[in-house]
């Protein structure tokens, strides 16, 4: 310690013996001087009181554009559903468009709002749920038609089915259908192959409730006539039959009575048997009158059996109908139908989508940084110097 | 500032500045032409200074350091000293002494020279050094031990 100090203190010595005057002080002096511009003081002042403005004008703006950013999101996602009195577009309709043309394409701020339905009439206690799953994704990309190509195979590979599809130079758009089970994993394949950066998605479900009970009320209904019209039959068969037989039983009974009088008649005089005549000729007016009604009858039953077999048929067949109606729900219910856009996307899109945060702001923070070192160097001594 | 203020650095500055120049130089001739090649400098760049934490005094240093780059640039590095043709105004130091000081430097490395130079000719202080060197001022202050520490093993060697 001794020794450093001394060391220290030699040195301060050799320091101080080493500071010297040049010869020509007075003379150099007085040169340097004579160059110092008048208006130095002042220009000094004013340079070293001087701050960087348009740098923090430039961060204020990025921090403002940060937070406008962080607020934004939530005011573009999506479109607000309509209330209960709203009508709103038909979700099968929209579906059922999908097929003819190709629809303008949406930009990632258009999300696709399912329209409201309501419960309908249907009771809380039946609480089934018969959910028609409807997909939509916006893929920005580059590489459009590429990307449509590869799209389609993948549906295909999910044993989807494509129902329409077009790609042009920058943008694409394809319309499939796909089996419910496999909506899960396609969507994670898409978001693989498209990049989650550009990939946005919506998905919405409607619960076909509504559109089951009615299929189940007509149903019953028809099931309720159908019986009815086989118990109307059954009636009228019957009642067919009773008038027959009636009237069989009484021709029976008159063709006894004819042939007890025709066994009479060898035997009788000429006065019963003129008289015999006489009612065998009544009894087989009696018949002829018997046997037209049950012409007349059979006739009637024949109509009212051809109108209600005709009524069985047609009931029939909107029970197949309605069948077919129901299979085609359950099927509707379990498939997903489906679009994906694919839109371009600029270079300024595309490194907005890799900045953390907003790039503007990162833009107004580098210009803020680009100015403050231009600044720096403009109003701060000679900085190669330091 | 004014001329009179200018002045009064002059004064103060000049013999620090002028002995640091003639012991790195080691020629008073040209320690004479980049006194003046400095001051020039430093007024022409006056209007942008700024002290930023660091004087004028620093500032200066940093001018002429860079203005002995640029001369070394151009030609030779440091030059052999010659005592007789270069350095003979010692007479407030005792021979021994001097002599001592002049070997242990010649032993030091150049930094650790130059960190001497500018902590006892200069009198900057470590800070101010640190920013010459574009060091942290802790790293100024071990490096400045170190350099110490190491005169002092040649010193008690030479003794």
């Amino acid at each position: 310690m001794k020794n450093k100090r001394t060391i220290k203190n030699i040195f301060e010595s050799w320091g101080q013996s080493k500071k010297e005057l040049p010869p020509n002080n007075n003379a150099l002096k007085s040169e340097i001087l004579s160059k110092v511009p008048s208006d130095l003081g002042k220009t000094f002042a004013i340079n070293h009181s001087r701050l960087p403005w348009v740098s923090f004008a430039f961060t204020a703006v990025a921090v403002v554009v940060f937070f406008i950013n962080l607020a934004g999101p939530q005011n573009n996602f999506g479109k607000q559903a309509p209330t209960l009195g709203e009508s709103s577009v038909d979700f099968y309709k929209t579906s059922s468009n999908r097929g003819t043309s190709a629809p303008s394409m949406p930009s990632l701020d258009n999300y696709y709002t399912p329209p409201f339905y309501g419960g309908g009439d249907s009771p809380i206690t039946d609480n089934r749920e018969f959910l028609k799953i409807g997909y939509n994704a916006t893929v920005r990309t580059r590489r459009a038609p590429l990307l449509a190509a590869r799209i389609e195979t993948l549906i295909r590979g999910f044993g989807g089915r494509i129902d329409s599809a077009s790609s042009g130079e920058k943008s694409g758009y394809i319309s499939f259908a796909l089996p419910k089970e496999e909506l899960s994993t396609f969507q994670l394949a898409i978001k693989d192959l498209a990049g989650a950066r550009f990939y946005t998605e919506q998905t919405n479900s409607q619960n076909l409730l509504p559109q089951k009970q009615m299929i189940e009320e007509n149903q019953r209904q028809n099931e309720k006539n159908l019986s009815d019209l086989n118990a109307e039959r059954g009636q009228i068969v019957r009642s067919h039959n009773q008038v027959v037989a009636s009237h069989q039983s009484r021709v029976d009974s008159i063709n006894r009575d004819i042939a007890t009088l025709n066994a009479e008649y060898p035997s009788a005089d000429a006065a019963r048997r003129a008289q015999i005549l006489n009612i065998i000729n009544q009894l087989q007016a009696e018949i002829n009158t018997i046997r037209y009604q049950i012409a007349n009858e059979n006739k009637s039953y024949q109509t009212k059996i051809s109108d209600i077999d005709n009524k069985i048929r047609n009931t029939q067949e909107n029970l197949r109908i309605i069948k077919n109606e129901d299979t085609n729900l359950i099927n509707n219910v379990a498939t997903v139908n489906g679009t994906i856009s694919l839109t371009w996307i600029n270079l300024w899109e595309l490194a907005d989508a890799y900045a953390p945060g907003p790039l503007l702001a990162w833009v107004f923070l580098l210009a803020a940084i680009a100015y403050y070192l231009f600044w720096h160097r403009r109003f701060i001594a000679v900085p190669d110097y330091f | 500032m004014n001329k009179e203020n200018l002045e009064m650095l002059w004064d103060t500055l000049t013999p620090k500045l002028y002995g640091y120049l003639v012991n790195t130089l080691r020629d008073r001739n040209l320690a004479d032409d980049i006194l003046q090649a400095t001051w020039l400098k430093a007024l022409e760049a006056l209007p942008r200074f700024s002290d930023r934490g660091f004087g004028f005094s620093a500032w200066l240093f940093a001018i002429a350091r860079n203005e002995c780059r640029q001369h070394w640039r151009k030609g030779d590095r440091e030059i052999p000293f010659d005592e007789n043709v270069h350095d003979t105004k010692e007479a407030d130091f005792k021979t021994e002494d001097k002599i001592l000081v002049d070997q242990i430097l010649m032993r030091l490395s150049d930094s650790d020279r130059e960190l001497i130079r500018l902590r006892f000719i200069a009198d900057l202080s470590l800070n101010d050094i640190a920013k010459l060197f574009k060091i942290n001022p802790i790293t100024a202050r071990v490096r400045m031990h170190r350099a110490l520490s190491t005169a002092r093993s040649l010193f008690i060697k030479q003794q």
